[in-house]
């Protein structure tokens, strides 16, 4: 593991909202293939942490560092060109826009992407995108959309992905498709995955590594199945 | 029959005229959610610097040449008013703040050019001012050539607005700016662009405005404005081709009640005919069910 690229690393990162801290010295490292699971309950910076990776949110204290580069000041859109896709919380569809042209758009910055053959080997991951590619992506169902999400996510050939809330507002038997499409994903195109969940069952069974948010601060990390092992974690958030 | 089909290319290429102006405003909606109510102020003032140009130079294509300098320059120009006000999502301000500048751009046309009196375009400016008889009708050419004028720069901006890449990712800012940023929309570079290309289109406007009136003064801008401001709301704010529609929809009104109505009544039906469909349909014309 030791030798593995590191991808993703955050080391004492500190957020504030105004006056209000919102993440609080949290180290973090995502290595190349992993998939790791960011937990917490409503509130606990998860969405902070993901828009401050890109640069949505600006970080008072600390470093992010992706593939080696430090990335903590840099636009939005040139790290999202260098390499990050999100699915964004709610999904974040383009309602009015078709399939197709929210799919066009995630390639709007990565530029030299073979986007018709990745096209290709997402309506193969994803049929009903292709059925449904001319409709508005607002007319989608729940779980569409998010397949959607997935597909404008990795259109673009990105390295890391950021994923936040995917299992939000999904039965729980679609919350099992888009994972299992998930780890296929990961093991076929080598994709690395930080995960931001509520639901930590689920993205502790789908991911090699996880850290526990609370209140802004890193409370646990480790291994996902000793994670779900852990008697904090099964009283607080696995509901044991 | 002669004068219905002379009156309907006269509505038809006012409408033209009416449709780029909303077509401009609907633009810089997409890249910074305002209405920019001196859009066609900055029309005006283009078909000004033209006359000016004209009357240094004598030479049309560096008049015309000037004012697609002037509108890209004051266009663009006007857009770092607007980014801070937009960035913090103001509504109400932007309106007020377009407004002014609105105001800045009449009153600088009323003092700087030609004293100001009424600025009448020569024939040279007006490149097809010819009439042509139709059976007993005449009609000028420079009517028709804006028609096609206006359809030909209306369907290049609906193609690029639905199929490039930048258009898309201005109507991307216009339907989920945070969603557009998370895909790597610059906000800064794409709005800079929007207020760019609604700058070549304000010369566009100029240019056919020249050829279809020959005149200009300080007042045009805002009679304009209000037209098209209440034709954004009347389509739907942002509903490019509903505001295309709309706006050659009323040109053929205004037209035919200033044809076959007695009186001046041109302005109560406009505005009447908009004030109902205002009352039935809030979100405009056009306006879509609210997709989920």
């Amino acid at each position: 593991m030791e030798q593995t690229e590191m991808m993703l690393k955050i080391s004492d990162l500190s957020v504030y909202y105004g006056p209000i801290c919102a993440l609080k010295k949290v180290d973090l490292e995502v290595r190349k293939g992993e998939i790791v699971a960011l937990l917490g309950s409503n509130g606990a910076g998860k969405s902070t942490l993901v828009n401050t990776i890109i640069g949505l949110l600006h970080a008072k204290r600390g470093k992010i560092e992706f593939m080696g580069r430090d990335i903590t000041r840099q636009k939005t859109e040139t790290t999202i060109q260098s390499g990050i896709s999100v699915v964004p919380e709610g999904r974040g569809m383009l309602a009015n826009m078709t399939v197709m042209e929210n799919l066009q758009l995630g390639v709007y910055r990565h530029k030299g992407v073979d986007f018709n053959k990745n096209l290709e080997m997402i309506f193969e991951y994803f049929p009903i995108l292709k059925e449904r590619q001319w409709q508005a992506a607002g007319t989608l169902s729940g779980g569409e959309q998010q397949m959607l999400a997935i597909s404008r996510a990795i259109v673009g050939e990105p390295k890391l992905l950021l994923m936040d809330e995917l299992s939000l507002a999904l039965s729980p038997a679609y919350v099992d498709i888009i994972f299992k499409a998930l780890i296929k994903l990961r093991n076929e195109k080598g994709f690395t995955i930080l995960l931001a969940e509520q639901n930590a069952k689920k993205a502790l069974q789908y991911s090699d590594r996880g850290y526990v948010l609370d209140l802004g601060e890193t409370v646990l990390e480790g291994d996902a199945r000793e994670l779900m092992g852990n008697p904090y974690v099964q009283t607080a958030y696995l509901g044991a | 029959m002669e004068s219905f089909i002379a009156q309907l290319i006269n509505g038809l290429s006012t409408g033209g005229i009416y449709a780029l102006i909303v077509l401009g405003m609907n633009l810089l909606m997409l890249v910074r959610n305002i209405v920019h109510h001196s859009f066609s102020h900055i029309c005006v003032l283009n078909m000004c610097i033209g006359w000016l140009a004209f009357g240094y130079t004598q030479n049309v294509l560096l008049a015309f040449l000037a004012m697609f300098a002037c509108g890209v320059l004051v266009t663009v120009a006007t857009e770092p008013l607007f980014r801070p006000l937009s960035k913090r999502g103001a509504d109400l301000e932007t309106i007020v703040l377009a407004m002014g500048v609105g105001i800045i751009i009449t009153e600088i046309i009323a003092q700087l050019f030609n004293n100001g009196q009424m600025m009448t375009f020569s024939d040279e400016m007006r490149v097809l001012n010819v009439g042509f008889s139709f059976g007993t009708v005449t009609f000028s050419l420079a009517n028709i050539v804006a028609l096609v004028a206006c359809i030909v720069v209306a369907v290049f901006l609906v193609w690029y607005l639905f199929k490039t890449a930048n258009g898309r990712a201005m109507r991307a800012m216009a339907q989920n700016l945070r969603v557009a940023k998370m895909l790597g929309v610059p906000f800064g570079k794409t709005g800079v662009l929007g207020f760019g290309i609604a700058g070549l289109l304000s010369a566009c406007i100029g240019i056919i405005c020249i050829m279809c009136l020959g005149y200009a003064n300080a007042e045009m801008g805002d009679t304009f404005a209000t037209k098209a401001v209440i034709l954004m709301l009347f389509a739907g704010q942002g509903d490019i081709k509903g505001g295309i529609l709309s706006s050659i929809l009323m040109g053929v009104v205004e037209a035919m009640a200033l044809a076959y109505l007695p009186g001046r009544w041109t302005e109560a039906i406009f505005y009447g005919f908009i004030m109902i469909v205002i009352i039935i349909k809030p979100n405009g014309l056009f306006a879509k069910k609210a997709a989920n």
